[in-house]
C-alpha cells in the first residue's frame, strides 16, 4: 500500500461510511413502504414518490422555493452596496470585512434567537412600542413567513457580501477611470459598469445563499413557529413526529434532486465566465 | 571517467516527446552548459539528472554509477532551483544546514560556505529579507555544503536583474573554479553560456545538436540551428559567415561588389547592411570607428575562406 | 455618492450588530421581562445552577474538541495527497457533502445509525455525534487547507528532497510549517460548526446525550427564560475572541 493510499484512507473510509452508505439507504428507504410502529419494510413502491404531487407538497414546494427566492433577491440588493463599500474603503479594508464576518462565526441559533428576543410579542420592539403609547396591542412580528425571510437574510447576507466583494476588488480602477473621463456621473458608472463586471460575484452568492435557503429548517422553525411550512420542516418532521421514514426519504432525495440541478445549472453558466463557484 | 555520464535518454509526455535520445559526458570540474530555446527539452533534462523525472529510456551514471531510478534523496546531485526555493520559515543559516541532517558526512562546515558565498553577515536572515542575489547565494551555499558530484544550476540568471547579471556571471564561474565542484547548468541566453561554459551542449526540440567548447560550436556549428541560435549569420549560397567576419572596402577587388543599404548605429559597432549584386542581402559589423559608409555608397565585401561555415544539416 | 455608501454601510452594520448587542445588554437586566430594571448578573448565576445546560455545553465541548482532531487530521492529510494527485470520487463526494442540506445530512445518518444498530448493540449518542460531526466538518478543512496549498510553491518541496530528505520528513519539515496557518483556521472553523449544530445533532444525539444547542432550542422555542440572553453572551463572546486571537496569531 502505497503512502497515498493511507493518506486517504481515514478521508475516504468517513466520507464512504457516514456520507455515501447512508445516502444509498435513504434512497432504498423512499421505495419501501411505512411499517406499522414507525420503522418500514416491503411492499416496494412507488407510491412515497406519487405522494408528492398531492397539491399540499406542491404547495410546500412552491412556497420553499418562492422565500428562497426573496431571501436571495434581498440579500444580493441589500449585500452589493455594503460589499461595493468595503471594496472602495482606502483604509482598513479588513476591519470592514471582518465586521461582516464576525456574525457569522458565532452561533446561527444565537443569532436567530436575537431575533425572535427583539420581535416577540414580549420582544424588546413590542414592549418599546406598546411603553410609548404608539400601539395598543402587541404586532405580530414574529411567527409569520416575513420573519422567516428576514432570519434567512440575516443569516446568510455575509455569503452574498464575500464573493461579491471579491469580484469587486479584483475589479480594475482603470476602467472606472475611463468611464468617467467620457462622461459618466458616479452613479451612472455603477450602474453601467460596475454592477455588469460584478456578475460572477453575484452569481456565485446567489447560489450559496439561495442552496441553504431551500433546505432551511432551523430558521423557519423558530421564527414561523409552525406556521411557515418549508420542505426542511416537513422532511424533519418525518423522522420525529409523523414517523413516516419512507415519505420522509422520499422527500430528501426529491430535495437533493432539486439542489444538484441548480448547481449543475450554475456551475455551466460559470464555466463560460471566469471565477466559477467555490 | 566523466563524473556525469547521460545515455540514450528519453522521455515522453502526452503529445510530444521532451528529450530524444540525449547522450553526452561531463568531465570533473567542469562548468557544463545545456543551451537551447525554451521547451527544448532542456529543463526536462536537468529534472531527470536531478531525480524529478524519470527517463522512459537510457541511463544517467554518476562517477560510473547508476543513477536513473533513483529517488532525489538517495543521489549525490543537488539543484539551485530557477527562483532558489528557499525555505521561507527558516533563517539562512537554518537552510544551509537542511542538508547535513541527512549527509552527517558532508566535508564543509556551514560557516565555511557561508563566507565562501559571502552571506556569513546575513545568516540569521530569513528568505523574505534578502534581496534576489542574496538569496542565490544561500541557495548555492545550501547545496554546496553537501558536496555534490554534481550541482545542477536552472537558469541561475533569469531570475535576477538584468544589471546584476554580468556580474554575478562572473561571480558564479569564479566560484566554480574556486571550488572545483562540477557545475550544469541551463540557459535559453547564448551569451551566458558562451562566457561562463568550459562545454557546451546545444539542444533544439528534445535532441542535441552540438557539443563542444564555446569557441568551437560558434566558429565551427555542425547544423544551422546552432550557427543561428549561437549569433548571426550570413547565409550566402548555402555557405554562412558572421557579420563581424564580413570585411568592407570602398575600392579594391577582392570579394563581391555590393550597395549598401541600411546603416544601424548600435553603439559600439554599426551594422552595414547591403544588397549585393545577384537580390541577396547581406549585414556586416564593423566597429563604429571604422565606419563611415552612408546609404547608397558602393562597397566591396569579402570573407576569409577560414570564416566560412558550412553545417552538415 | 461615497457619502450615501458610508451612510448605507452604517445602517447595514447596524443591522448585523444590533441585535446581538442588543442581547448581551439585555443578558445583564435584573428583570425577567423586556423592561430595563437595572444591571445584574443573576441570570448569569442562574446558568451556574441549571445542571442540564452544565452537562450539555460540557458535551459540546468534548464533541467539538474530538470533532475538531479527527476531522483536521484526517482532513490535512486528504488535502495533501489530492493536491500532488486529483482523488476525483473523494472531492466529488466532499463537495456533495458541503451542498447537501443539513436536514437531509441529519435524516440520512439517522436512517444508517439505525439500520447498523440492527447487527451491532449499539444506540444513538454521544459517539454517533461524534462520528457526524467528523463526517460535515470534514470538506470545510479540505477547502481551507487546500487553498493554501495551492499557493505554496512545489519547489520547495522539490527542494528539501533535493537536498536529502524522504517525503516524510519533507512533509514534516517543509509542508507542515508552511500549512500551520491554515491548519489553525480550519481547526477553529471545524469547533464553531460542531459546536453551533442543531440540526444534524438533533437527530442522531438520542435521549441522554444532549447538546448545549438543544438545550438552547427547547428555551428559545418556550420563549420565556432569561438565561438564554446570558448563554448567549457567552457563547457569542467566546467564539468571538477565540476567531480574534486565531487571526492575531496567524498574523504573527
Amino acid at each position: 500500500m502505497t503512502p497515498r493510499f493511507w493518506l486517504l484512507l481515514p478521508s475516504r473510509a468517513l466520507m464512504a461510511l457516514l456520507f455515501a452508505a447512508p445516502m444509498v439507504i435513504v434512497v432504498a428507504y423512499s421505495l419501501l413502504t411505512r411499517g406499522a410502529y414507525g420503522g418500514q419494510g416491503e411492499p416496494w413502491t412507488w407510491e412515497n414518490y406519487a405522494r408528492l404531487l398531492d397539491p399540499l407538497y406542491g404547495e410546500i414546494v412552491l412556497k420553499s422555493f418562492w422565500i428562497a427566492a426573496l431571501s436571495t433577491a434581498l440579500c444580493l440588493v441589500l449585500g452589493f452596496p455594503l460589499a461595493l463599500f468595503i471594496a472602495r474603503a482606502r483604509s482598513r479594508k479588513t476591519l470592514w470585512l471582518g465586521l461582516v464576518t464576525l456574525p457569522f462565526w458565532t452561533s446561527f441559533l444565537v443569532r436567530t434567537y436575537a431575533w425572535m428576543f427583539l420581535l416577540r410579542d414580549t420582544g424588546l420592539i413590542n414592549t418599546i412600542l406598546l411603553g410609548l403609547g404608539l400601539i395598543a396591542e402587541p404586532l405580530p412580528l414574529l411567527y409569520n413567513d416575513a420573519a422567516v425571510v428576514l432570519g434567512l437574510v440575516y443569516g446568510y447576507l455575509p455569503f452574498m457580501v464575500l464573493p461579491i466583494y471579491a469580484v469587486l476588488e479584483r475589479l480594475d480602477p482603470w476602467l472606472l477611470e475611463a468611464a468617467e473621463d467620457l462622461g459618466a456621473k458616479p452613479w451612472q458608472v455603477v450602474r453601467r459598469v460596475v454592477v455588469p463586471l460584478a456578475k460572477p460575484g453575484m452569481a456565485a452568492g446567489s447560489v450559496l445563499v439561495f442552496v441553504p435557503c431551500l433546505g432551511a429548517y432551523l430558521t423557519p422553525d423558530l421564527m414561523g413557529g409552525g406556521k411557515s411550512i418549508l420542505i426542511g420542516n416537513v422532511i424533519q418532521n418525518q423522522f420525529t413526529t409523523a414517523r413516516d421514514w419512507p415519505f420522509g426519504a422520499a422527500l430528501s432525495i426529491v430535495l437533493m434532486a432539486i439542489v444538484m440541478a441548480l448547481l449543475w445549472v450554475a456551475l455551466r453558466k460559470s464555466r463560460g465566465a471566469e471565477g466559477g463557484l467555490l | 571517467m566523466p563524473v556525469l555520464s547521460v545515455r540514450g535518454v528519453t522521455k515522453e509526455f502526452p503529445g510530444h516527446r521532451a528529450v530524444d535520445d540525449v547522450s553526452f559526458d561531463v568531465e570533473q570540474g567542469q562548468l557544463f552548459a545545456l543551451l537551447g530555446p525554451s521547451g527544448c527539452g532542456k529543463t526536462t533534462t536537468l529534472r531527470m539528472i536531478a531525480g524529478f523525472e524519470t527517463p522512459d529510456a537510457g541511463e544517467i551514471s554518476v562517477n560510473g554509477a547508476p543513477i536513473t531510478h533513483l529517488p532525489p534523496y538517495e543521489r549525490r546531485v543537488n539543484t539551485v532551483f530557477q527562483n532558489y526555493a528557499l525555505f521561507p520559515h527558516l533563517t539562512a543559516r537554518q537552510n544551509v544546514e537542511f542538508g547535513l541532517r541527512y549527509n552527517r558526512d558532508a566535508a564543509h562546515t556551514v560557516d565555511a560556505i557561508l563566507d565562501l558565498v559571502q552571506m556569513g553577515h546575513k545568516a540569521s536572515s530569513r528568505p523574505t529579507q534578502l534581496s534576489g542575489g542574496e538569496k542565490q547565494r544561500v541557495a548555492l551555499a545550501r547545496s554546496l555544503v553537501l558536496a555534490p558530484d554534481v550541482l545542477l544550476l536552472d537558469e541561475p540568471l533569469a531570475a535576477l536583474d538584468p544589471n546584476l547579471r554580468k556580474q554575478v556571471r562572473g561571480e558564479l564561474k569564479a566560484l566554480q573554479r574556486r571550488t572545483g565542484v562540477t557545475f550544469l547548468m541551463v540557459t535559453h541566453d547564448q551569451e551566458e553560456a558562451l562566457s561562463m561554459a568550459d562545454t557546451v551542449a546545444v539542444m533544439n526540440a528534445g535532441r542535441l545538436e552540438q557539443v563542444g567548447p564555446p569557441e568551437e560550436l560558434y566558429v565551427r556549428p555542425r547544423t544551422r540551428f546552432v550557427a543561428g541560435f549561437l549569433g548571426a549569420v550570413n547565409w550566402i549560397d548555402g555557405i554562412g559567415v558572421r557579420p563581424e567576419a564580413v570585411r568592407v572596402s570602398r575600392d579594391g577587388d577582392l570579394g563581391r561588389e555590393s550597395i549598401v543599404t541600411a546603416i544601424t548605429f548600435l553603439g559600439n559597432c554599426v551594422h552595414v547592411e547591403a544588397e549585393l549584386a545577384v537580390g541577396v542581402k547581406i549585414v556586416c559589423e564593423i566597429p563604429r570607428l571604422q565606419s563611415d559608409f552612408q546609404k547608397g555608397d558602393r562597397i566591396r565585401v569579402w570573407w576569409r575562406e577560414c570564416d566560412e561555415m558550412r553545417p552538415e544539416a | 455618492m461615497k457619502r450615501g455608501l458610508a451612510l448605507y454601510a452604517a445602517v447595514a452594520y447596524a443591522f448585523l450588530h444590533l441585535p446581538l448587542l442588543i442581547l448581551a445588554a439585555f443578558s445583564f437586566n435584573s428583570s425577567k421581562y423586556t423592561v430595563w430594571e437595572g444591571l445584574s448578573l443573576v441570570w448569569y448565576r442562574a446558568l451556574w445552577d441549571d445542571a442540564r445546560l452544565l452537562e450539555s455545553a460540557w458535551n459540546s465541548v468534548l464533541i467539538g474538541v474530538l470533532a475538531t482532531i479527527a476531522a483536521t487530521a484526517a482532513g490535512t492529510l486528504a488535502a495533501y495527497a489530492t493536491w500532488k494527485r486529483r482523488a476525483r470520487w473523494l472531492e466529488g463526494s466532499l463537495y456533495l457533502s458541503l451542498v447537501t442540506p443539513e436536514v437531509v445530512t441529519g435524516v440520512s445518518l439517522l436512517v444508517f445509525y439505525q439500520w447498523v444498530f440492527r447487527f451491532l448493540d449499539v444506540r444513538l449518542g454521544l459517539h454517533t455525534v461524534v462520528a457526524a460531526h467528523i463526517m460535515f466538518s470534514l470538506a470545510y478543512v479540505v477547502v481551507v487547507v487546500m487553498a493554501r496549498l495551492k499557493t505554496m510553491d512545489r519547489s520547495l518541496e522539490e527542494a528539501a528532497l533535493d537536498l536529502g530528505a524522504t517525503e516524510w520528513q519533507t512533509f514534516l519539515r517543509v509542508t507542515l510549517p508552511q500549512l500551520a496557518p491554515a491548519i489553525g483556521t480550519a481547526a477553529l472553523l471545524v469547533f464553531a460548526i460542531s459546536f453551533d449544530d442543531y440540526v444534524i445533532t438533533s437527530l442522531v444525539a438520542g435521549v441522554d446525550s444532549e447538546t448545549l444547542p438543544m438545550v438552547i432550542y427547547t428555551m428559545a422555542r418556550k420563549g420565556v427564560s432569561p438565561s438564554v440572553n446570558a448563554i448567549s453572551t457567552i457563547i457569542t463572546v467566546s467564539i468571538g475572541i477565540m476567531t480574534l486571537t486565531a487571526e492575531r496569531w496567524r498574523r504573527a
